[in-house]
């Protein structure tokens, strides 16, 4: 650590920056909001709608932060002194472990929450490995004591295995009753150390998240590092290299509070004119034009989409306007990439990466419920790399439909992860069977205690996307968690499996497919467009093919009578609605060749069962 | 041209297969003629110029009603409307209610098409169908219809019945044209929802005869009655060159009519509305002197084009050059690829300018039409 680093202010030795870990449902967000009331920052009124944290709709309905959001609280310690606590909020699901790593990078301290009738969760563990190789300072706490199913024993020695602190250190807790909350509050000021950073050197201040504010542009969350941001002046963000001049700048309480300026420890927020958030990207650093610091903070990347699908409006003509939708959307998440394609079967759509699965759903639901868009997605994918056989060119292709004729490959590799589940011993001969079905390499089992085991398995990616939770949580009644980071691309015996119907090749219901997998699927999925596809005046012939070799087929017999046998005076505006309302269920469906395909169909393929 | 609909809701009980609005006329009768009459005067503005061509007593049940009670709906008509001199006047009646007196009564009064609720000439159908006659009966009542003097009669013939062979359908149609009946429809029986028996067939008490089934059933009578000098006027009805039901055939040529009674439709101008169904209510409107009207709609062109379009197939077929006129369109060109891909298939067939269904497209007549425009 640099002399100038060491430099502290008033300011600093009274504040801490902090962030709270904790698993799904293990009580962060409880927990945050009785700290906010303790410290007077929110009364008991305003926590009537529940969990301030998490204010989109979305998160209160799933229980889940997806984005980070940070608030100050002032609170007045035994020594009879102010502190400014600043508490950074971090997303809790696997696709977000970026965001969540930078925004460690903005606190000294962390609130691990664990609770005492679940244990620890592989999420939790990954966001600690990550909290403590940043240098955090941790405070474990056992939740949840006041429940008749808490081991607060058992889970406390865990914690203090795992934290390597000691059994005194873990402060049994419950959030929901407020009993070792204000002792939290006490370690958060003695244990957490103050932030450090010379107010006066070169400015380097760490984006941990944006938002889009509609009437002001994008709003950098900004933890300053190093030196100190007033308002007007010239800035640089390092990244980007794109320069700006910081119109606004204050601290985040419950609404943004201007304040001028921000010195070296402060976290807050930065306005500078910026119209899109994909110029503030997270983890960036910002320093200024003139005086600029010699080198941006560590750890800066560009966060890469993992999965990949097409998304179409339903109806044609709303291509436009889920162009606009996406494009706001993406003012508000930088993460979501997209890019016109068109369909033979499902018309002008979007090819859309998202960083995983759970990501994927946020951003449709987004566009449902705030946008209005109904859409059409297709079967998800990973991005692959089709080597090619003459020239040994290396091709990524992450829609299937632009995957070469299978003559000019010499071999297709696909990601594979590394996935950490942890898991109650009992449920671990289940999961190891799901592994082996998902095409797992075995690495190795440890245990946290005698009970919980930390199983290590290499997956494809692709195997992980599907509905691999789902089952994991199935197989393990609830209890076994995951978390994943990608490891690397190897090759694979893959091929694409198309979908004929009446011999036309439907192109959203292709998919890249594992060889020992493809008959099965391809069995499966013309089974469930066989339930799908209606009747019609004509037969309907299904197939599923790997190049011209045809591996199923299903057949869907046409009507043979379909005609009212009344139609008399009332009868007729009764036919005449029942009409109109088939017509305009025609108009829904795809029209492939002369077949129409309902929606549902292309949605299906999304809930079968690997 | 001009019709009137008179609507009679009245059952003694109800079939298991029947969604019509129909109660038990205990002690509702007397209230209910009086309501009806008073509509009947209430809306005589709208026929004020017109001459009535046709009417039709249907139900329920119109011969549970005693001729004096006939003949008092039919003063009221009398009265506020012009007949046309060769009025086509049925009255719905079921076999069990109707004797030789009735039957003389009806034609006093001034009926001259008799439509009999006959469904099947068996007893095992009849039971299915909790009907309250049996197979003597019917015949008993198409007797009675001729010795009266009736010429003009009408019988209903049910298919698709679960548990009626082949071969019992085909000796209904043999039957009914043995007695030389001048028209009979052939319904498929249809599963509407809230009846007792869909209630059985959900349970998997009853089965219904497959599609398949149901097509051949209708394939079969419509080459037995094609082929003994009947003629397929719309889906399900045939008749006599001469005995086509006028008053259906208004139906669906748009042709203006109005509905008397409870559920009762009626058409006007482009605008068609209806009664409520509810019995009690409407005696009670009327009593207070409302109109029992429920809901009303004003068909948009493109409404009218979609119904022209079923109703036209579903009878003689699409003139095309009365389509052009009617809707400033060319049916055919507008329907190009759908017309080519149907007339392919042998669904449909196009001859001096008509467009009209061939046996297997009247088989599935709801489903084109959800295809054309």
């Amino acid at each position: 650590m640099s002399m100038m680093s060491m430099i502290h202010s008033d300011r600093q030795k009274r504040t801490r920056n902090f962030c709270i870990i904790a698993h799904i449902d293990h009580g962060k967000s409880t927990l945050a909001d009785r700290l906010l009331e303790l410290t007077g920052t929110i009364t008991k009124r305003d926590l009537v709608v529940n969990q301030v944290l998490d204010d989109m709709d979305l998160e209160q309905e799933r229980g889940i932060t997806i984005k980070l959001h940070a608030i100050q609280m002032k609170y007045t310690h035994e020594d009879g002194l102010e502190y400014t606590l600043n508490l950074i909020d971090t997303p809790g699901h696997v696709d977000f472990s970026y965001e969540v790593s930078r925004s460690l990078q903005a606190c000294e301290g962390a609130i691990l929450v664990v609770d005492a009738t679940q244990g620890i969760e592989a999420q939790t563990i990954s966001n600690l490995y990550l909290a403590i190789d940043a240098g955090l300072e941790i405070i474990p706490v056992v939740n949840k004591i006041d429940l008749s199913s808490a081991m607060i024993e058992t889970v406390s020695r865990s914690i203090v295995d795992l934290v390597g602190c000691k059994e005194q250190d873990v402060i049994p807790a419950s959030a929901k009753s407020g009993v070792g909350v204000p002792e939290i509050l006490e370690a958060v000021i003695e244990r957490i150390p103050p932030p450090q950073g010379n107010p006066e050197a070169p400015l380097q201040a760490l984006i941990f998240d944006s938002v889009f504010d509609p009437y002001r542009g994008a709003v950098a969350y900004i933890r300053v590092v190093q030196g100190s941001l007033r308002e007007g002046d010239r800035i640089r963000f390092m990244a980007t290299g794109k320069e700006f001049e910081a119109e606004e700048v204050g601290i985040l309480q419950m609404k943004r509070k201007r304040t001028g300026s921000l010195a070296a420890g402060d976290v807050g927020y930065l306005i500078a004119g910026v119209k899109d958030v994909a110029d503030t990207h997270v983890g960036d650093t910002i320093t200024h034009a003139t005086r600029p610091a010699e080198k941006p903070l560590p750890g800066y990347k560009v966060v890469k989409p993992m999965v990949f699908s097409g998304l179409y409006p339903t109806l044609s003509e709303q291509f436009e306007e889920l162009r606009d939708a996406l494009a706001k959307l993406r003012l508000n998440d930088a993460s979501i990439v997209f890019e016109p394609e068109s369909s033979a079967a499902l018309g002008f759509g979007f090819r859309c990466g998202f960083l995983g699965l759970l990501h994927m759903e946020i951003v449709q639901e987004r566009l449902e419920r705030e946008f209005g868009q109904t859409i059409i997605n297709t079967v998800p994918n990973v991005e692959y790399i089709v080597v090619l056989r003459n020239s040994m060119e290396r091709l990524v292709i992450d829609n299937p439909t632009l995957m070469p004729d299978p003559g000019k490959i010499d071999h297709i590799e696909e990601p594979f992860i590394s996935a950490q589940i942890i898991t109650p011993a009992e449920y671990l001969g289940n999961i190891m069977k799901l592994c082996m079905d998902r095409r797992g390499i075995y690495i190795n089992t440890t245990y946290l205690d005698p009970t919980r085991a930390d199983v290590r398995y290499e997956l494809p990616l692709a195997e992980v996307i599907f509905d691999f939770y789902d089952k994991l949580k199935s197989v393990s009644r609830g209890y076994a968690s995951l978390d994943y980071e990608f490891k690397d691309y190897r090759p694979s015996d893959l091929v694409k499996l198309d979908i004929l119907i009446n011999g036309e090749m439907v192109d959203a219901l292709s998919c890249i497919i594992h060889r020992s997998k493809a008959y099965d699927w391809g069995r499966k999925l013309c089974a469930k467009l066989k339930q799908l596809i209606p009747r019609q005046l004509f037969e309907v012939v299904i197939q599923a093919a790997i190049g011209s070799k045809v591996i199923a087929r299903d057949v869907v017999k046409p009507l043979r009578k379909n005609v009212t046998a009344k139609c008399y005076g009332g009868d007729i505006t009764r036919k005449r609605k029942l009409l109109e309302k088939q017509k305009e269920g025609k108009r829904r469906m795809k029209q492939v060749g002369s077949v129409e395909i309902p929606q549902e169909a292309f949605l299906a393929v999304l809930s079968m069962e690997q | 041209m001009a019709g009137i609909y008179i609507h009679i809701p009245f059952c003694t009980r109800k079939c298991a297969y029947c969604d019509f609005v129909s109660v038990r006329p205990d002690g509702l009768k007397s209230p209910y003629l009086d309501a009806l009459v008073r509509e009947i005067r209430l809306r005589s503005e709208m026929f004020a110029g017109s001459l009535i061509h046709t009417i039709y007593f249907g139900g329920g049940t119109p011969s549970l009603l005693e001729p004096s009670e006939l003949e008092y709906i039919a003063d009221a008509l009398v009265r506020n409307y012009r007949l046309s001199s060769d009025i086509e006047w049925t009255i719905e009646c079921n076999p069990g209610t109707i004797d030789a007196g009735a039957l003389r009564a009806y034609r006093d009064i001034g009926f001259n098409r008799l439509s009999i609720g006959v469904q099947s000439f068996f007893d095992e159908d009849l039971v299915f169908l909790t009907r309250m006659h049996d197979g003597r009966e019917a015949l008993e009542a198409i007797e009675a219809a001729s010795t009266a003097g009736f010429k003009n009669i009408g019988i209903d013939l049910m298919f698709r019945i679960p548990g009626q062979p082949l071969e019992r359908w085909q000796a209904n149609l043999e039957r009914a044209v043995s007695l030389r009946l001048p028209h009979i429809s052939c319904y498929s029986l249809t599963t509407e929802s809230r009846t007792p028996l869909v209630q059985w067939i959900e349970s998997g008490e009853v089965m219904l005869p497959s599609e398949e089934e149901d097509a051949h059933l209708y394939t079969l009578a419509y080459r037995f009655l094609t082929g003994r000098g009947y003629q397929r006027y719309e889906i399900s009805n045939f008749a006599q060159p001469g005995f086509e039901c006028r008053h259906n055939i208004s139906y669906w040529d748009h042709e203006p009519y109005g509905g008397f009674g409870p559920s009762a439709h009626s058409y006007f101008e482009g605008s068609r509305s209806w009664n409520t169904t509810d019995v009690s209510e409407y005696i009670r409107l009327l009593a207070a002197g409302t109109l029992p009207s429920q809901g009303s709609e004003t068909l948009s062109s493109a409404a009218l084009r979609t119904e022209h379009i079923f109703l036209s197939l579903r009878t003689r077929g699409i003139d095309l050059d009365a389509f052009q006129k009617k809707f400033d369109g060319d049916f055919l060109e507008e329907n190009a690829s759908t017309i080519e891909r149907l007339m392919h298939a042998g669904f449909i067939e196009i001859s001096e300018r008509f467009v009209r269904l061939t046996l297997r497209g009247m088989l599935l007549c709801d489903e084109i039409c959800s295809e054309l425009r």
